[in-house]
């Protein structure tokens, strides 16, 4: 732990949206799944794909691209739904996200991150903590916890306590 | 009954009106005999019986009343009464003696006059008795008078009264017996008159029938032959025929069909012989009489008048058409055979004329004038054509002989030349058949060649459809791999997965999970390094089901291909045997050719010599054909219409000249061959 803290290491899943690759915190992951049956939830916002089962809990998945301004995901073999966990207001919600695919967990020093630019992508980079070169490209380390505003998040739990 | 249908027909009614009135006679006389019969009987019962019962009555009662004056005179007393009653007797005797004297009259029978007698002789006891009795009572002797009253007197008074009511009965008899007999009289004499009347009705009815009938159909008869003459049908035959009135009629209607006949017979024969020509037929006329005779004596004097000139004819006309010329009639005749007559002169000129001019003909004169007699001469006009046409065929001949003459020449060169050209023809015959046996070989090699081909065509066939099944089923191994390889990369991914998450676990178990880390890190790199080679592999293996499925399409497709070059490639050789074949009959054929073109050296040698020949034969013709004389100009008009022709020979030829020598070294005029394609070309076939 005192290595970690001195190196400032951390570890990060990358997954692919789209063309481009981004990365969440592997401690925001509980776990990835295979995309199984989706149900929708009438009432609810367009990223809002619908509620799976997990072990008996349910649990909304968000589809990741629309909310970051792409087009809708479509599945193939290699989607999958990443779960996290997500602190809103001191409050923990469980959540569901859709990755055209997972690519691996990868070290990264802190250091390494640099901020992210101001423009030149197409993101609003309030959502982004920050970028990570890596091979030849750069990952995007999405802070998970501000992709999604109180009211939106509400709306998905209010949604949730309906179902 | 021939005698009653002989009779007149005068005869026949007299004899049915007699047999009637003879019948009515009969039935009359009869009739006023059984009359006679009936009035015999009721005159009998009127003057003979009933005047002997009415007098026998009277009779009676005279007696009864002599005999009540008998008791009264016996029971008188007094003298006047006995005189009284004596008197009234005496009237009463004498009364009775009047009606037995009255009554002796009408007495008819035996009989009747036996019970009279008796009467008579009892009666006259009676009156014996009455005479004592009366005697008796005028003497007042009462008794003795009562006893021969009750005695004598009335057994004979009764006796003769018994009599008399005998002889009423008997004559009341005779009455009845007379009325009985009148009426089975008249009964009888009823039947047979009415069995009488109705023979005579019947036999009148029936004779006047047959009479009708009989004298009716002969008339139908007349009537009918009469209507068939009427008509023209002089076939009737007309059987035996009565000797009565019709009979007769019917006779000389017979013999009247019998003349119209033979005249009809002999018209018809006068007509058919005059049809037939044969006029010197005659009919007799002496077998017929009167007009009719006159008609067939006509008839035959029409066709005296008519064979004389005829005759004349006749003979002038067989002479004529035998070529006798006969001199002109002289004879005068009248009518329509004057006309004949002038006529058959005027023939035998025209023939004459006719004559001279083929004698000039004959002559060679060709310039004689032959004129038309009429619109409608034939003759003259063929004759004449004839003569212009002999005036053509001659100078056509002259012509032709000029150009024969000219010809021949021309023929001799050409035959020459012709032989030269034959023996050239028969060198190139012989090289074309040696290049034909070169071809022939040649051809025989490219069948052979054709076969092996074909063989191995087939052998490439059944080759590529293996190859096509061995890459069918490669294809089939490739997809099974392919669906394998899926399967693995299904595992690699999971794997993937797993190893993701069990590396999330790892990071989230913090610094215990480092280790785990690692492996799961390098679980995932395993995973991710056999998914890429998965996915290599699958990719591979569908590029190989590709590349093998376009390698059995194209065999696939190739082998039709070889299958039709294996069948080409024997229509090829098929071809090359026909060729061979072909090639061998060429080769016979030039052969052949070469034999024909040396009989043709030969035969165009010989034509060259019957050239020769024919030259001179037209030098010949020309000088028999100059026996003829024509209108010199004609020739020459003739000559310059033939100049206008094509083929004209010998444009230089004199009119009159004889053009024998002409032509003769002039340049042989060969025939142009033209070898254009024209309609015959068709026919051939070309390889």
């Amino acid at each position: 732990m005192s290595t970690e803290e001195l190196t400032g290491s951390q570890q990060f899943l990358t997954f692919k949206l789209a063309e481009e690759v981004f990365a969440v915190e592997v401690a925001k992951v509980r776990e990835i799944l295979d995309v199984t049956t989706i149900t929708k939830v009438p009432q609810t916002p367009e990223f809002m794909r619908g509620v799976i089962n997990l072990r008996g809990g349910v649990v909304p998945v968000i589809d990741l691209r629309l909310k970051l301004g792409m087009s809708g995901t479509e599945r193939t073999v290699n989607t999958c739904i990443i779960v996290q966990e997500i602190v809103l207001e001191d409050e923990t919600v469980i959540l569901g996200t859709l990755a055209d695919s997972v690519q691996e967990v990868i070290d990264v020093e802190a250091v390494q991150i640099e901020p992210a630019p101001r423009i030149g992508t197409r993101l609003n980079t309030d959502f982004l903590k920050g970028m990570v070169k890596h091979n030849d490209g750069f990952i995007m380390i999405l802070d998970i916890d501000r992709v999604f505003s109180a009211e939106e998040l509400a709306a998905v739990q209010g949604e949730e306590a309906a179902a | 009954m021939r005698w009653f249908e002989n009779l007149k027909i005068s005869g026949k009614m007299l004899f049915v009106v007699a047999t009637v009135l003879a019948l009515m006679g009969f039935l009359g006389a009869f009739s006023v005999w059984q009359l006679a019969r009936v009035n015999d009987s009721t005159t009998d019962i009127a003057t003979n019986w009933l005047p002997s019962v009415k007098i026998l009555g009277r009779i009676n009662d005279d007696c009864g009343r002599l005999r009540r004056s008998e008791f009264q005179h016996i029971l008188s007393t007094s003298k006047q009464d006995m005189d009284n009653y004596a008197k009234r007797m005496d009237k009463e005797q004498e009364a009775l003696k009047t009606d037995r004297a009255a009554y002796e009259k009408l007495i008819s029978s035996p009989e009747e006059k036996r019970l009279y007698e008796d009467f008579s002789s009892r009666w006259n006891n009676f009156t014996e008795a009455h005479k004592k009795m009366i005697a008796l009572s005028g003497q007042n002797k009462n008794a003795e008078a009562l006893a021969i009253l009750r005695g004598d007197s009335a057994q004979q008074f009764n006796a003769a009264l018994e009599i008399l009511d005998k002889d009423i009965a008997l004559n009341d008899q005779g009455s009845a017996d007379a009325y009985q007999k009148s009426l089975a009289t008249y009964k009888s004499s009823r039947l047979m008159i009415m069995g009488l009347m109705a023979f005579a009705l019947c036999l009148g009815i029936g004779l006047a029938l047959a009479v009708a009938r009989m004298i009716g159909r002969a008339l139908n008869l007349g009537v009918e032959i009469a209507d068939r003459l009427a008509r023209g049908d002089v076939s009737v035959t007309i059987g035996e025929t009565g000797k009565d009135e019709v009979g007769q009629l019917l006779a000389a209607m017979k013999s009247m069909a019998a003349s119209i006949r033979a005249l009809t017979d002999d018209a018809t024969m006068l007509a058919r012989a005059a049809v037939d020509g044969q006029l010197a037929t005659r009919a007799d006329a002496s077998r017929h009489q009167g007009a009719y005779r006159e008609i067939v004596a006509g008839v035959n004097d029409t066709l005296d008048a008519v064979i004389g000139p005829l005759n004349v004819a006749a003979e002038y006309v067989d002479r004529i058409s035998k070529g006798d010329l006969p001199p002109a009639i002289t004879d005068s005749y009248r009518g329509d055979f004057n006309e004949i007559k002038t006529n058959v002169n005027v023939l035998v000129e025209a023939i004459g004329a006719i004559t001279e001019a083929a004698k000039q003909v004959a002559q060679g004169n060709l310039t004689v004038e032959l004129k038309e007699r009429s619109a409608n001469d034939e003759l003259m006009r063929a004759l004449s054509s004839m003569v212009r046409k002999l005036v053509e065929v001659v100078s056509d001949v002259k012509h032709a002989a000029n150009n024969v003459a000219s010809g021949s020449a021309q023929l001799s060169s050409g035959a020459q030349s012709m032989s030269q050209g034959a023996s050239e023809q028969a060198a190139a015959a012989e090289e074309a058949s040696s290049s034909m046996e070169q071809m022939s070989a040649n051809i025989r090699q490219n069948a052979d060649n054709a076969q092996q081909t074909e063989k191995i065509a087939v052998k490439s066939a059944e080759d590529a459809q293996a190859g096509g099944q061995a890459v069918a089923e490669t294809v089939q191994a490739m997809r099974t791999i392919a669906a394998k390889i899926s399967i693995i990369e299904e595992i690699a991914r999971q794997t993937n997965m797993l190893a993701l998450n069990a590396a999330i676990e790892a990071a989230r178990a913090g610094e215990h999970g480092k280790g785990f880390a690692v492996v799961a890190s390098e679980v995932r790199k395993l995973a991710e390094r056999s998914q890429l080679a998965a996915g290599e592999i699958s990719e591979l293996s569908v590029t190989s089901v590709e590349v093998a499925e376009k390698a059995g399409s194209m065999l696939s497709t190739i082998l039709p291909d070889i299958r039709k070059t294996a069948d080409l490639v024997q229509e090829i050789n098929a071809s090359s045997k026909e060729q061979d074949a072909g090639a061998q009959q060429i080769n016979k054929a030039i052969q052949q050719l070469d034999q024909v073109i040396q009989q043709n050296a030969s035969a165009s040698e010989q034509m060259a010599a019957t050239a020769e020949e024919l030259s001179s034969q037209s030098t010949q013709m020309q000088d028999s054909i100059a026996f003829f004389r024509i209108d010199e100009r004609f020739l020459a008009r003739r000559l310059r219409g033939a100049a206008t022709r094509p083929h004209a020979a010998a444009p230089g030829a004199g009119a009159a000249k004889p053009a024998a020598a002409n032509g003769y070294g002039k340049p042989v005029a060969g025939h142009e061959l033209a070898l254009q394609d024209d309609d015959q070309d068709h026919a051939f076939e070309r390889y």
